[in-house]
């Protein structure tokens, strides 16, 4: 009998020592919950093609944050502050402008994704993402309307209404300015402020700014074909003018002079972002050009999706905030259409009907696919319509203005 | 950080009271503001690039009676005319002789061969 015993001791033990039983223990049921979620996020990403690039890695950093006893991400690092509200001096350290992680004890005691969490705790892998969009990006468009950037301007109104909702909804200043960058629709810079203004809240964020932007074709024709007349959608436009290499060697330069003397907290997006299309335009650094669009960019998309996966514990991500953050980011991404499109209204009575507003909306990030959306919708109209190159403008603008939006927020609420 | 913010704010930027509408104002501002300066910025700077463009063109122009075409023109004028004799090809009573090439401004603007190329510089997005 005794034999007997200590071989059910034996394999209790086991099973209690093991990943299972942690579900069925305290708020265990919740990782449970969160890998439900992130088998359906690798379901849209694989079998239905939303964003796979992204919803991938960040879906499987999902599934191994949430096996207990993985010990891959370890959430207690990244709090600033323990439960009793007394500093986590074991991984934290106070100086003059703010508390700073301790990189020696998180790579003494971290797992392998906390690690690799540094690169977005540190502000790193956003500027490189930027550096490859950057190398991937023709500015012609823009260059060759300018105007098109009142209209990257415009789109980002989403941002400020989704900030007054948050606060409205009892979220922190800092809180309320990391949700309303959703509205930019630019995931590297939502997850950029948000690791600065609210880290706690960065997997929430990132997976809502993702998702949005994956449901960009959903989310913005109904508001385009609402806020404009048949009449105005069927404006056909100029092509753009073409523009010679010298303007766009000297463009990237220009933008982030001006840009950075104006806006410092902006640098490391714009100025990745910018370095990046030099890089591309210049004509004789293919071989950097083609490593930051390709590797550089695949590397640390990897990074980043996982490690921002990796954020979405079961009780960090399954609460009231999120409903909150979700709900918030389709109003900003709804009013940020909506901006453009006004605008767009506006420039088309001032230009005398030259300007198709349905290209406004476009002034949200979420390139190329906000163009592309512009240009759909302008087609279902009129099929020999081309709106996607006079899209283009506004759409690069919108980056700029998303980077600029978010340098606007870190440095007022930072 | 906000040393930025409060050169534009009140005092009492932090106090929690305003926050709403002074970071909502000051952002949309502040954002409309650096972007109409790059639109300014790349206004004058493609308005000087243009102007540099055209002028040293004028007075490279010889002015011989006839069209100028560069290269890629002939290449084009080449494939027309080889177009056109391809398609009297069979009547030979007949010998096409090319004397000027004009776009087509039927309908809306944009030939087939545009709509097309249109179309094909399109299909990446």
């Amino acid at each position: 009998m005794e034999f007997f015993n200590s071989i059910f001791n034996t394999i209790g033990g086991i099973f209690a020592a093991s990943g299972f039983a942690s579900f069925f223990v305290g708020e265990g049921w919740k990782n449970l919950i969160m890998i439900g979620v992130a088998c359906f996020f690798m379901f849209l990403a694989i079998k239905k093609g939303f964003e796979p690039l992204l919803l991938l890695p960040i879906a499987f950093g999902m599934l191994l944050a949430n096996l207990p006893g993985a010990n891959m991400y370890h959430p207690e690092i990244w709090q600033t502050f323990l439960p009793d509200g007394t500093l986590n001096s074991q991984f934290w350290s106070e100086a003059a402008n703010g508390y700073h992680v301790i990189v020696g004890q998180v790579l003494s005691h971290g797992g392998l994704l906390d690690i690799l969490y540094l690169g977005v705790k540190l502000g790193i892998y956003p500027p490189l993402i930027f550096l490859g969009i950057g190398a991937m990006t023709d500015f012609s468009p823009l260059i060759s309307r300018p105007s098109s950037f009142l209209l990257g301007a415009a789109a980002q109104l989403g941002i400020f209404i989704a900030f007054i909702g948050a606060l409205l909804l009892g979220m922190s200043p800092a809180q309320a300015g990391s949700i309303g960058i959703i509205g930019g629709a630019d995931g590297p810079t939502a997850i950029f402020v948000t690791s600065k203004l609210s880290p706690e809240l960065l997997g929430p964020i990132a997976v809502a700014a993702y998702s949005y932007m994956a449901l960009v074709p959903v989310i913005q024709p109904p508001i385009m074909r609402a806020l404009t007349t048949k009449k105005e959608r069927l404006i056909r436009m100029e092509t753009p003018r073409p523009v010679s290499k010298t303007e766009k060697i000297i463009f990237p330069v220009l933008i982030t002079v001006v840009v950075v003397l104006i806006l410092p907290d902006a640098a490391p997006l714009v100025g990745m972002l910018m370095f990046g299309n030099l890089l591309k335009e210049s004509g004789k650094t293919e071989r950097l050009a083609k490593a930051a669009q390709n590797e550089l960019m695949n590397i640390v998309t990897i990074f980043l999706g996982t490690t921002v996966g990796a954020t979405t514990t079961g009780t960090a991500f399954l609460n009231i905030n999120t409903l909150k953050i979700v709900g918030m980011g389709l109003i900003a991404f709804c009013f940020g259409t909506a901006g453009g499109i006004l605008l767009g209204k506006l420039m088309c009575v001032l230009t005398k009907g030259k300007i198709n507003p349905l290209i406004g909306s476009a002034g949200v990030s979420a390139v190329p696919m906000a163009a592309r959306v512009s240009q759909k919708v302008g087609q279902e109209e009129d099929p020999g319509n081309f709106l996607l190159m006079n899209a283009m403008g506004p759409n690069v603008a919108g980056v700029i203005g998303s980077a600029v939006a978010a340098g606007v927020l870190i440095n007022m609420l930072g | 950080m906000q040393d930025f913010g409060l050169l534009l704010l009140n005092k009492d930027f932090t106090a929690g009271g305003n926050i709403m509408l002074n970071v909502t104002v000051c952002g949309l501002v502040i954002v409309f503001m650096v972007l109409i300066v790059l639109v300014a910025v790349i206004g004058i700077f493609g308005a000087v690039m243009s102007k540099s463009k055209k002028s040293p063109k004028k007075e490279n122009t010889p002015d011989n009676g006839r069209d100028n075409y560069d290269n890629e023109d002939e290449q084009t004028i080449a494939v027309i005319t080889a177009a056109v004799y391809s398609y009297y090809d069979n009547n030979k009573s007949i010998k096409p002789v090319i004397r000027s090439i004009k776009p087509s401004n039927k309908n809306s603007g944009r030939g087939v061969w545009q709509q097309a190329g249109m179309r094909q510089n399109m299909q990446p997005f």
